[in-house]
């Protein structure tokens, strides 16, 4: 199985990058997200990762010399012994003579797994809590399904098999997951720009998530969305508001509607650390206060907005602090507990259906991707990075799992390979499916 | 350009140019100040399209000032902080977000100087980044036709790297608010990108100072049987239009306005009465575009000389799809204005 690495689509304003340095050479084991090599572009040096696990076998353009976007950069195999070509020249430009330097000889087959990190946050603090075995496998398994969509998207990106931008959620699952899980099926979450994680914690089927970013007709919204816009209205989530705080008098609006018709259901909003500088949250939140509405603020604090760290724009230490103003209950919780995420929403949720109105939960948490796909972040300190690498929930979630007894390690390994089994049929759905007709951006404008 | 002295040119991408005249002119005058978000952040973008990359290092966080996310607050302080002195040059990061600003902007920064009985000055330019580049929605939106309603804004609009460069010294001269839109597709970066069609995104500028003065359209390719005015991303493609057409012996003059107001109407009226006849091309929604004014503004004053009814190119009323088939189906092609062209002449006529 041979796989072509591409320089991706790195954006509006960059059409080309030079090549600085290869991380690895020729007869290297590579992993899926390793990066493979370094790229200069004219704002930024970053990686670019391989989309494959194996071995980089061709190394197709040299340090130093530029090359424009989807252009071929190597090849990799899945073994070392299987033999491989460089691909077939788009244009009339001659075949990239491959540097085939130095190939290791043919060593262990399998690529080596990496190493977890070494000392993991402690994963005792979980209270005991009412969740059943089930309950919790089945929980761990959405955040699973969560981290690998992500993955499989950005592969999917770095393939330039999928058009638009991606604002990725890896690092933050116990969020959506922990939040989603207190939700019953008439309950309504409202999302941002980076609403993956969201959609699928709520449980919109993958194939219709994965058709929607491929621009599908059999996408959830039919391919007029795309991956800012994702949500399904019928399966409890308003479509992605891409316009930071947009979603949050929508919010409160929903819940004003829930209220009315006295459905006994409630509204999670879902928003980040930079959307609480922006003044429709201050008004949504006064007015769900003032009205007792059942929504729930969860404000998922990476510490990020883009570029700017929060505590550069914001007085405050802590977006809980900001319930004060309002006269509601404001709660800080470590975001990457999934079981205590759950606790707080259960919480939360039961007040604002009691009528007891909105609770402001700070959830704090940390983005392991770039803010999108063509960051690399190089305004957070690596440490930041690798510290709460540390504390990654999923990790974290398996550890505990595992100490319960209620889990081996062979079968989460199972789990994941089950995972990736259903992100492929939902990749294969999507791939396979029509795309829009051009004319079908006239209709659904009126109703 | 000035030729008698041949000055020093250097290819530069939109995005190069737009930041040599915020350079040049903070360094000309310590009252332009930056406001923007993600503006001046070390390890950071410049900007959501690299403008401001690295001017912090040369100006400080005091003049370079990265804000929250505060799309109303940016308008109203760039408003404020020109009323009392200053001259600042904020930004949104995609013209979408204008819509958070719009009081600050129309209520307030619009009406200041006339409720002022003519007291104030608001010296303040607002950058943002405008049309379709497979984003959605909310991430697409040419929202020009908006700003051109109110009275008291200027709105420039350049498809250069020279007119970019020159225009916005001038609207940071300006004594008035001005929208400043730069379309995506033509920030540039070394090479040419495929969704922009391929055209040449770098161009010469003069390494010499220059302004170019609001209100004066430019003519970009001469021609006879036909007037097509533009703006923005449509320039490019109205030239790739005319370049097609002359193959067919069709020699069409193509107009960039470079600003909408002030509109420069004598060089649309002089065109239009020299071919006889119109197409306009905008990347903003049919109805109520800037293309309807223009529309109306030539059949009011030329309507004698038109050999045909005046025909708009524009995208259809929707939002802006996602899906790139949708896309490419709704911001205006060059295929679009050829048949716009070839219909037009057809109908006076007189195909060539
Ligand atoms: C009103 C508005 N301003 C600016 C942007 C551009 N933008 C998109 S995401 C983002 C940062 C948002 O930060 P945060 O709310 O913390 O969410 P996160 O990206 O960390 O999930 C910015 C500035 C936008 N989409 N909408
Ligand atoms: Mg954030």
């Amino acid at each position: 199985m041979q796989h072509l690495i591409i320089l991706p689509d790195l954006g509006q304003t960059t059409s080309e990058a030079k090549v600085l340095k290869w991380l690895k050479q020729p007869g290297d084991p590579i992993r899926r997200g390793e990066p493979l090599l370094t790229v200069e572009t004219d704002k930024v040096d970053m990686d670019v990762e391989s989309f494959a696990d194996g071995f980089l076998r061709g190394i197709l353009v040299p340090e130093g010399s530029v090359v424009a976007a989807l252009a071929p950069l190597a090849v990799v195999t899945a073994t070392l012994q299987e033999s491989w070509m460089p691909p077939a020249p788009a244009t009339e430009q001659p075949a990239p003579e491959p540097i085939v330097s130095r190939e290791k000889p043919a060593g262990r087959e399998v690529p080596a797994a990496p190493e977890l990190p070494r000392e993991p946050a402690p994963a005792h603090e979980f209270r005991a809590r009412p969740l059943t075995p089930e309950q919790q496998l089945a929980m761990f398994r959405r955040m699973l399904l969560c981290r690998q969509f992500e993955d499989r998207v950005y592969y999917l990106f770095l393939q330039g098999r999928m058009p638009g931008t991606i604002h990725q959620a890896q690092g933050q699952e116990a969020c959506a997951v922990g939040v989603c899980a207190a939700l019953g099926p008439g309950d309504m979450i409202t999302s941002t720009h980076r609403p993956h994680e969201h959609a699928v914690a709520r449980g919109i089927p993958v194939r219709s998530l994965m058709a929607e970013l491929f621009a599908r007709s059999t996408g959830c919204c039919r391919g007029k969305g795309g991956s800012m816009h994702i949500g399904d209205v019928s399966l409890g989530m308003l479509p992605a508001v891409a316009i930071v705080g947009g979603g949050i008098p929508l919010a409160a609006g929903f819940a004003l509607a829930f209220q009315y018709l006295k459905t006994g259901n409630i509204v999670a909003c879902f928003f980040g650390d930079g959307a609480t500088n922006i003044g429709p949250f201050h008004e949504a939140v006064n007015v769900a206060a003032i009205w007792n509405l059942p929504v729930v603020f969860v404000c998922e604090n990476n510490k990020y907005g883009a570029s700017t760290a929060i505590e550069k724009v914001t007085r405050v230490p802590h977006v809980s602090d900001r319930a004060g103003a309002y006269g509601i209950p404001g709660r800080r919780v470590d975001g990457n507990d999934l079981e205590a995420v759950y606790a707080a929403m259960l919480e939360a949720a039961a007040a604002a259906r009691a009528g007891a109105g909105p609770t402001l939960l700070e959830l704090e948490t940390y983005r392991f991707a770039g803010h999108s796909r063509s960051d690399p972040g190089h305004y957070r300190p690596k440490e930041e990075v690798e510290q709460w690498k540390l504390r990654d929930p999923i990790e974290r979630y398996q550890r505990f799992l595992i100490e319960q007894g209620l889990l081996s390690p062979e079968q989460a390994a199972e789990m994941r390979n089950e995972v990736e089994r259903e992100l492929d049929e939902a990749v294969a759905f999507a791939e396979g499916s029509p795309q829009p007709a051009p004319e079908d951006c006239l209709t659904d404008v009126f109703a | 350009m000035s030729s008698h002295n041949p000055p020093v040119v250097r290819k530069l991408t939109m995005a190069e140019a737009l930041r040599e005249a915020l350079r040049e002119e903070m360094r000309r005058d310590e009252r332009v100040i930056l406001l923007g978000e993600d503006i001046g952040v070390e390890g950071g973008f410049g900007g959501a399209f690299t403008v401001t990359l690295g001017l912090e290092r040369e100006f400080g966080h005091h003049r370079v000032i990265d804000t929250p996310i505060s799309e109303a607050a940016i308008a109203g302080l760039a408003a404020g902080a020109a009323m009392g002195g200053l001259r600042p040059v904020a930004d949104v990061q995609y013209g979408d977000f204008l819509f958070l600003a719009m009081d600050q902007l129309v209520n307030q920064a619009a009406k200041m100087r006339y409720m002022s009985g003519g007291k104030l000055t608001v010296p303040m330019v607002f950058r943002a980044p405008v049309g379709a580049t497979t984003r959605g929605a909310q991430h697409a939106q040419s929202p020009e036709g908006f700003f051109l309603h109110v009275p008291g804004l200027k709105v420039a609009c350049p498809a250069t790297p020279y007119d970019a460069k020159g225009l916005l010294k001038t609207a940071i001269r300006d004594p008035n608010p001005v929208l400043f839109f730069e379309h995506k597709l033509l920030y540039g970066s070394k090479g040419s990108r495929k969704e922009a069609g391929g055209w040449e995104l770098v161009a010469d500028v003069p390494e010499e100072e220059y302004l170019i003065p609001f209100g004066e359209a430019k003519v970009v390719r001469p021609g006879s049987r036909l007037t097509v005015v533009a703006t923005l991303l449509m320039v490019h493609k109205s030239m790739q239009a005319a370049a097609i057409l002359s193959e067919s012996g069709i020699d069409i003059e193509v107009i960039d306005l470079r600003t909408l107001v002030p509109l420069d109407e004598e060089a649309i009226f002089a065109s239009v009465r020299k071919t006889g006849r119109l197409v306009i091309v905008e990347e903003d929604n049919l109805t109520g575009g800037w293309g309807a004014e223009v529309a109306a503004r030539v059949a009011d004053a030329c309507i004698d000389y038109l050999d045909g009814p005046i025909r708009r190119v524009a995208a259809p009323d929707t939002p802006v799809p996602f899906a790139p088939v949708m896309e490419n189906f709704y911001v205006p092609s060059v295929e679009r204005i050829v048949g716009a062209v070839k219909a037009l002449l057809g109908a006076g006529g007189s195909v060539g």
